[in-house]
């Protein structure tokens, strides 16, 4: 008999890595881990420095590093990798790794492409360092295109759960870390979406990232569990609420946030609400109470079961079985609703996003994806977001059909143009070399200076219209069919604004997308039209405001830090 | 002989106004951080008017942050009319003379913008223009100070003359607050964070990332703290009164007056305190309080809730420890025009 060849096993699809249940911050290390299971990256070196997501542990107060973790180490990997601990930084490095690693996971799901970090050219990769500072802060550094997170002593006096004067560590808190991840990687969709171009758009990314990081969290096994057990009541949204102010109190322990989730409506509030948090608060209030509804659209069932059938539960404790089964439902329609709003990005204008542009993108985006809607989720986010008063301009009423953008129905000029090639051509998942992308993107170019005015630009100089993103999108239906389509991005220079000697570009901009599926063609052009005189005296206006109430040390930042800087820490003098 | 302090209640910003034998004033500082309060500035302005009618001996600007130079920079017009205000001299720090090299210097390395300044108002200061042509003095210049018409003994013992203290730090333990416990900016330890079994010192041919990793100041403002150590500290001896005027000197500045003056030997006839920097956890070093002897009587001009936990608890309680410590945001006799007259010999 010949030798024979051992034969290979393929690597996993996933690596699982337990991470904390409860916050860290809040309520101090428990024993309960839940399993998170990310992408197995191949050849994954001490750090862990992969592919993507790079950790650097360098703590540059102490000026030394800490010893980086090798999650191919056989013992790490035969079991969840190293278990929780305070003390072990191998540990922090893991957990930073796996939640930026699902976060940009749950994005490229969602768009059915690579997704690309913010910073410095947008990025692949993003260099993490959990313990970049001695603060109770983290941050995205969109100039380094950084994610750092900071250590501080807990309170000598005070320090809830946590040991006094103890070390406590901003990089154990999974919503903390999935916040920062959801800044890089909106940053990356929408380059520009951290300028000072009108109040909702530094409130958008904020609440953009909450929003994320809460729907996120509720989709760790054993979370939502522990809320409904605890609470013995399921009738109700309750516990998911609480849940969800708990997070929010973590992040950053902002008042708003806390307060704002499951709070009533209050239609008028929006209107009289300026402050760009107390603002974003409002848009994930709406958010929250569409998922309330959708939860109990989806547990109604269930209940019915549980109770005979009178919808009135027996006293005493759940059944475990019931609490799983509730559980799961609401995963899911976290789950949803979070695939849902990484998905309506790429249905807003590249820049100066709107609360009510993102109903528009959600409703627009669904409609797309799941147009039999059997659970009414768009239903329950029109409703909700009516009921805190987020009004789309420019609609005549909130149906579905008025807010989906209007269709542009063959009315762009397309001739020539191979789509097929640019959309079939190669998996989403792999960049085209560089000669193939150049070619896509002059055909794009060529497409849209055609149509200038069609998108809202400056016909007359439509040579300075750039393309600066055209990204495949290959997106799975319910149906089980992947829907493929192009979503480009184009700017217009439109003179600059000068603020206080600092010098703001005004640009026009338009989102392409560009379907493969019924005929090739423009789908919709969302724009913010360069020559929209007024929008440029707005977006003056606002940034003067900002740069006024700003602390005179952050003036001198680029706009992007200084945007996100002040929807971040607020000011301090 | 009489002195006579009175602190206005401008929110979030420093603005007094030293009365000399009911008849020769100084007036430190005139600014406030709170758009909203500006109205109180002008209000105080108003007042300064009434009372001194418009003759102001010295005017002190500790340093070039809005909430100490606003009620000057917005209200040129009336420094620069002499029916209005006549100024005999402007005290400005080193940092901020024009025809100095070293001072343009750290003018440069730091930048304009960043202290909130317009080019032309910092100029207007800075040069003899403003203040309706006024005689500057840029401290500490080596030579004599006094208030004209005074006989007061005035030291002056920073900024530093060594523009590498503006950016040094001191040990947590020499702070009042342990670093990092909620306030904003910087932190003190450099200990690391684990036990040594974790740590590994950054190998040969590997960068130590100091320069790449954004640090907590470049976030959260290490250029406010640089202007904040530019700051004046004054110090006014008058009769058996002792004021100590630091403006917003945080920690790198007081361990340059301390390490470069003889500071410390002076700090035992301190009988009025300005509270640096509105009471932050950094402007009132662990070496100044126990350098002080009490009684003594601590100015807080601050607004709670607009900075971080400012002013911190710590120091408050420490300086309460020698004496009062009177905030300019808290009634309790204050008079309706909002500012209250704290010593009277």
């Amino acid at each position: 008999m010949g030798s024979i060849a051992p034969r290979l096993v393929p690597p996993p699809p996933v690596r699982r890595m337990g991470v904390p249940a409860a916050d860290p911050l809040l309520e101090g290390l428990e024993d309960n881990t839940s399993v998170l299971r990310i992408p197995f990256e191949k050849d994954l070196k001490p750090g862990p420095v992969g592919d993507r997501v790079r950790v650097i542990d360098y703590d540059p107060r102490a000026g030394l590093y800490y010893e980086p973790v090798n999650l191919d180490d056989p013992s790490l990997l035969a079991q969840e990798g190293l278990a929780p601990s305070e003390s072990d930084p191998r540990f922090h490095q893991q957990m930073v790794y796996a939640v930026v690693m699902e976060t940009l996971e749950r994005f490229e799901v969602a768009l059915g492409r690579r997704a690309y970090f913010g910073g410095p050219n947008n990025r692949r990769s993003i260099e993490v360092f959990p313990h970049g500072a001695r603060d109770a802060n983290a941050w995205y550094d969109p100039q380094r295109g950084h994610l750092v997170f900071g250590s501080f002593r807990a309170d000598r006096k005070s320090a809830g759960r946590n040991l006094p004067g103890a070390w406590v560590h901003t990089c154990l808190s999974h919503d903390v870390v999935a916040h920062e991840a959801t800044h890089a990687l909106l940053h990356g969709l929408r380059p520009r979406s951290l300028e000072p171009t009108g109040p909702d758009a530094l409130a958008f990314h904020e609440a953009f990232a909450d929003l994320v990081a809460l729907l996120q969290r509720f989709r760790l096994p054993g979370v939502v569990e522990q809320a409904i057990r605890r609470s013995a009541r399921l009738d109700e949204v309750a516990p998911l609420f609480q849940i969800g102010r708990q997070f929010g109190e973590a992040l950053g322990m902002r008042a708003a946030l806390r307060t704002a989730i499951g709070s009533p409506c209050e239609p008028q509030k929006l209107a009289r609400t300026h402050e760009c948090h107390d603002r974003g608060a409002i848009l994930l209030a709406a958010v929250f109470d569409a998922f309330g509804t959708i939860y109990r659209h989806r547990t109604r069932d269930l209940l019915r079961i549980a109770s005979n059938g009178t919808g009135v539960l027996p006293a005493g404790e759940l059944a475990p079985d019931l609490v799983g089964r509730l559980a799961e439902q609401a995963r899911k329609s976290a789950s949803h609703l979070l695939t849902m709003s990484i998905r309506a990005v790429d249905y807003c204008p590249p820049l100066d996003i709107g609360f009510g542009d993102f109903l528009r993108a959600l409703i627009t985006a669904d409609l797309d994806l799941v147009p039999d809607d059997t659970r009414d989720y768009r239903g329950a986010l029109i409703a909700a977001f009516r009921d805190r008063g987020i009004y789309p301009t420019g609609v005549s009423c909130l149906s579905e059909d008025a807010l989906r953008w209007p269709a542009m129905d063959g009315a762009a000029d397309i001739t020539g143009i191979d789509f097929d090639k640019m959309l079939f051509d190669r998996p989403p998942r792999e960049a085209p070399d560089a000669d193939r992308k150049r070619e896509y993107w002059r055909e794009v170019e060529k497409l849209v200076r055609r149509n200038a005015k069609l998108f809202g630009f400056d016909e007359k100089r439509a040579g300075e219209i750039e393309t600066r993103s055209v990204q495949p999108a290959w997106r799975m239906l319910p149906t089980g069919r992947v829907r493929h389509d192009l979503v480009v991005q184009a700017y217009q220079p439109g003179g600059c604004i000068e603020v206080m000697k600092k010098k703001l570009e005004f640009e026009g901009a338009c989102t392409v997308v560009i379907g493969g599926d019924e005929g090739p063609g423009v789908r919709y052009a969302i724009s913010r039209s360069t020559l929209d005189a007024e929008r440029k005296a707005r977006q003056a206006e606002y940034a003067a405001d900002l740069l006024a109430g700003a602390p005179p040390s952050a003036r001198e930042l680029p706009w992007a830090a200084l945007g996100l800087k002040h929807v971040h820490a607020g000011w301090w003098s | 002989m009489s002195l006579r302090i009175r602190m206005y209640d401008v929110g979030f910003g420093d603005c007094f106004l030293l009365t000399f034998d009911k008849k020769v004033h100084v007036l430190v500082d005139c600014g406030t951080f709170v758009k909203q309060k500006r109205d109180r500035v002008d209000a105080a302005l108003k007042n300064i008017k009434k009372e001194t009618g418009g003759d102001l001996a010295v005017v002190v600007i500790s340093h070039l942050h809005s909430d100490h130079h606003c009620g000057f920079t917005e209200n040129k017009e009336l420094w620069d009319d002499p029916k209005h205000f006549r100024v005999g001299e402007v005290w400005l720090p080193w940092t901020e003379n024009p025809r100095d090299p070293a001072a343009l210097q750290v003018q440069e390395t730091i930048g304009l913008s960043v202290f909130g300044i317009r080019e032309q108002d910092a100029d207007w200061i800075r040069y003899e223009t403003g203040f309706g042509g006024a005689k500057r003095r840029y401290l500490p210049d080596g030579n004599g100070l006094s208030i004209p018409g005074v006989n007061a003994r005035v030291d002056c013992f920073g900024p530093p003359k060594d523009p590498s203290f503006f950016r040094r730090e001191q040990a947590a333990e020499r702070l009042l607050r342990a670093a990092g416990s909620g306030s904003g900016s910087g932190s003190g330890s450099k200990e690391p964070l684990f036990a040594p079994v974790h740590c590994r010192l950054p190998g040969k041919g590997r960068r130590p990332l100091e320069d790449v990793v954004a640090t907590e100041e470049d976030v959260l403002g290490v250029a406010g703290k640089l202007m904040n150590n530019r700051s004046l500290i004054l110090l006014i001896r008058y009769g058996e009164h002792g004021i100590l005027l630091p403006g917003d000197t945080e920690q790198g500045s007081w361990i340059g007056a301390f390490d470069t003056t003889d500071i410390e030997r002076h700090l035992g006839d301190v009988t009025v305190l300005k509270v640096g920097h509105h009471g932050s956890w950094n402007a009132t070093p662990r070496m100044l309080v126990n350098a002080l002897k009490g009684p003594l009587t601590s100015l807080l001009s601050t607004q709670a809730g607009i900075s971080g936990e400012n002013p911190v608890k710590e120091v408050r309680e420490r300086l309460g420890g020698l004496g009062r410590v009177i905030r300019s945001d808290e009634g309790g006799g204050k008079d309706a025009g909002g500012w209250r007259d704290l010593i009277q010999v």
